[in-house]
């Protein structure tokens, strides 16, 4: 078999996502991604003893080995504290302490964990990281899974290369649509973290990619399997991953519809599908419903229990975007809204959210975004022509992002209800970036064929500088 | 087209890196050494600290180049003087410092001599005043962390003051990328040696730029008629 040789600006970009990740994983102190302790703790259980964590009950949220180098390096009590700083003094002397402890304190981290209502795959992959790290050390194992998180965000950037390259003709489209997600900073600085979050936003690239292949190419076993099984395997990464089985249904039968196989063969393809999804639906299900109080820690069950007042949700979802009118009751929780989600926490909010940008930087944000926005509408309508032309991967694309924010809303809608966080944050916008770079780059694209290339470089200006910023102000949180 | 188009990207990166990145890298910081107890986000909870009362914070490490500790005093209307004091084998420091009063709660710097090597003891901050004054502090355990707060000897239950330890002078971070280098390479497990994170941090900071461009240029050339 010839291997095709990497095009120059693919592998710029590849380079860029590894250097990168590694960067980001470098200059964040361990323990100190969102949620990591609970995601170390987990990968760890599982790649010590093959169980997962308990969430509501065990010996200890996590191992006695992680709580040791937490606390006597004086890394847990500095999370969140933007001056804080581990004791850099100690790190020997509890290195070498660590390397003497007994095996079963690395095995106690059996809960209660947060996180022990995810499902397995990502932490099963980062547990092949801890058994396999050159160095076995607590801090080596910590880096190799941060490592081998990176090498799924590289994935993500080849795989949105892919995508663009289904929907651009123009090779530098092409490349301003994956230079967009190289260069988006959460997802960067997400990609040097233990977190399964960046194995959810690879298999939704990976999802888009196998979506569009199946509307443009039409179905066949292998097209059909592929959506199927990506959206199973959103399903074993995450909860959130569940939003991919709208699209996935809805892709399958606009392209089953279109092509009109004999109903045989339509029949056929409909049970791969389903042989592909419904083991992965299963053992997530399974998987999540012994580590936690039910499946998907709760979430389902709670689902059928808790009410739900269509009225208060809509007033909910208006006074989240927009200002409230008069008749509606007070938002419900916090003042936290599109602000917060599509821009602070989207585009910065590092580390436990304690590193950001400045606020003049969000507000500027926020402005591009919502002329991009009015410019996406703008081009949609100029060229309605093409978009009725190219309906099923529109169709296909907007279909996942109406899931994901609708799963999203709802889930934060319950949680409010009960008294509890919005729960909901920018970085669970991630795995839409495909759609993200491909707007961007379509809007850019509809310009005047003289002035885009202009526009396009001065948008890839923005994103370079945004991407080394967020990473400058997260090593002087850290090390500075 | 195609390179002058790359070309303005190219100078628009490095405009804003010149405007943006230039002046946060060569600004002069303060430096933290350690935080032995990091203290509140967000409101904090008074130690009161009557006139002669000391409040210790130990274990605390205390860095070679150490020079300063940070605390926080609690807003009052007469003036205050505290002595800050720190031990631990083999070192021994004791400063006075006159605060003016404040309406605001006020974050206060007191010198510190530097120890001959890394060393942990403890750190004190005595109220030499004729006025009770109150130190910030915290009592949510997990800001606590393994350094405990006493008050004239006797350890305050859930609660500790704040404490940051700082280097004698103000830094940039161009001064220090050596050090910070070879931190961030320590905590990698030796799997990232000093060498190779020096060289990630230059590449990514500096390359990015010259690269992402050349790239765009590469592709806007494929798109040229002709």
């Amino acid at each position: 078999m010839r291997i095709r040789r990497l095009p120059f600006p693919l592998a710029v970009l590849l380079v860029l996502a590894l250097v990168q990740g590694l960067a980001w994983s470098v200059m964040t102190v361990p323990f100190n991604g969102p949620d990591e302790p609970g995601h170390i703790a987990y990968t760890q259980l599982l790649a010590e003893t093959g169980h997962g964590p308990n969430s509501s009950s065990g010996r200890g949220s996590v191992s006695t080995e992680v709580a040791r180098a937490e606390y006597e390096l004086n890394i847990a009590p500095n999370v969140g504290h933007y001056d804080g700083r581990p004791t850099w003094s100690a790190l020997a002397r509890v290195s070498r302490a660590l390397e003497h402890i007994p095996a079963a304190q690395r095995k106690d981290g059996t809960g209660p964990n947060a996180v022990a209502p995810n499902p397995p795959l990502y932490y099963a992959y980062a547990a092949l990281a801890y058994r396999l790290s050159p160095n076995q050390s607590l801090l080596g194992r910590l880096f190799a899974m941060r490592a081998a998180t990176v090498l799924l965000y590289v994935l993500t950037v080849g795989l949105m290369w892919l995508v663009a390259g289904e929907i651009f003709a123009r090779p530098w489209l092409r490349f301003l649509a994956t230079a967009i997600v190289a260069l988006q900073p959460k997802l960067a600085s997400l990609a040097g973290n233990v977190n399964p979050d960046t194995l959810l936003v690879t298999i939704s690239t990976g999802f888009v990619l196998a979506g569009l292949r199946l509307v443009r190419r039409g179905p066949s076993p292998g097209r059909v399997a592929a959506v199927a099984l990506l959206a199973g395997l959103g399903a074993l990464t995450h909860g959130r991953g569940l939003f991919l089985l709208v699209p996935a249904v809805l892709v399958i039968v606009v392209a089953l519809v279109r092509a009109r196989p004999p109903s045989r063969v339509a029949v056929r393809q409909a049970a791969i599908a389903t042989a592909a999804l419904l083991p992965c639906l299963v053992t997530a299900y399974l998987w999540t419903r012994s580590n936690s109080g039910g499946a998907f820690g709760g979430e389902v069950g709670r689902a059928a229990e808790q009410s739900f007042s269509p009225s208060q949700f809509l007033s909910y979802l208006w006074q989240f975007y927009l200002p409230k009118l008069g008749f509606m009751s007070p938002m419900l929780g916090p003042p936290y809204g599109y602000r917060q989600f599509f821009i602070d926490t989207f585009f910065g909010g590092f580390a436990n959210f304690e590193v950001g940008f400045r606020p003049a930087v969000y507000d500027r944000l926020q402005e591009l975004v919502f002329v991009g926005f009015v410019a996406l509408l703008l081009a949609a309508v100029l060229r309605r022509r093409a978009v009725r032309a190219r309906w099923p991967e529109i169709l296909f694309l907007a279909s996942g992002v109406v899931a994901l924010l609708g799963l999203l809303h709802i889930s934060s809608y319950r949680d409010l209800q009960v008294g509890g966080d919005p729960l909901i944050t920018g970085r669970y916008l991630l795995p839409l970036i495909a759609a993200f770079g491909l707007a961007i780059s379509w809007v850019i694209g509809s310009l005047p064929r003289r002035l885009a290339p202009w526009a396009g470089a001065i948008v890839l200006a923005g994103f370079v500088l945004l991407d080394i910023e967020g990473f400058l102000l997260n090593a002087q949180r850290f090390y500075g | 087209m195609a390179r002058r188009a790359a070309l303005l990207g190219l100078a628009v990166a490095l405009a804003g890196a010149l405007y943006w990145w230039q002046p946060f890298l060569s600004r002069e910081r303060l430096v933290v050494t350690s935080t032995p107890s990091p203290g509140p986000i967000g409101p904090s909870v008074g130690i009161p600290l009557g006139p002669g009362s000391r409040a210790c914070v130990a274990p605390a490490a205390i860095d070679r180049s150490t020079g300063q500790a940070q605390f926080t005093l609690a807003p009052r209307t007469q003036p205050a003087s505290v002595v800050l004091e720190a031990e631990a084998p083999g070192y021994r420091s004791r400063r006075e410092v006159t605060i003016a009063p404040n309406a605001k709660a006020q974050s206060v710097r007191a010198p510190l001599a530097s120890p001959p090597h890394d060393v942990t003891g403890s750190i004190c901050v005595r109220n030499a005043g004729r006025s009770p004054i109150g130190l910030a502090g915290t009592n949510n355990p997990v800001w606590i962390g393994l350094a405990t707060t006493s008050v004239d000897g006797r350890k305050l239950d859930g609660q500790a003051v704040a404490l940051t330890l700082l280097e004698p002078e103000r830094q940039s971070l161009l001064d220090r990328l050596g050090t910070i280098v070879h931190r961030a390479s320590d905590f990698t497990g030796h799997l990232m040696p000093f060498w190779l994170a020096w060289v990630l941090v230059v590449a990514l900071v500096i390359g990015t730029p010259f690269a992402v461009f050349a790239a765009f240029w590469a592709t806007l050339r494929t798109d040229e008629p002709g």
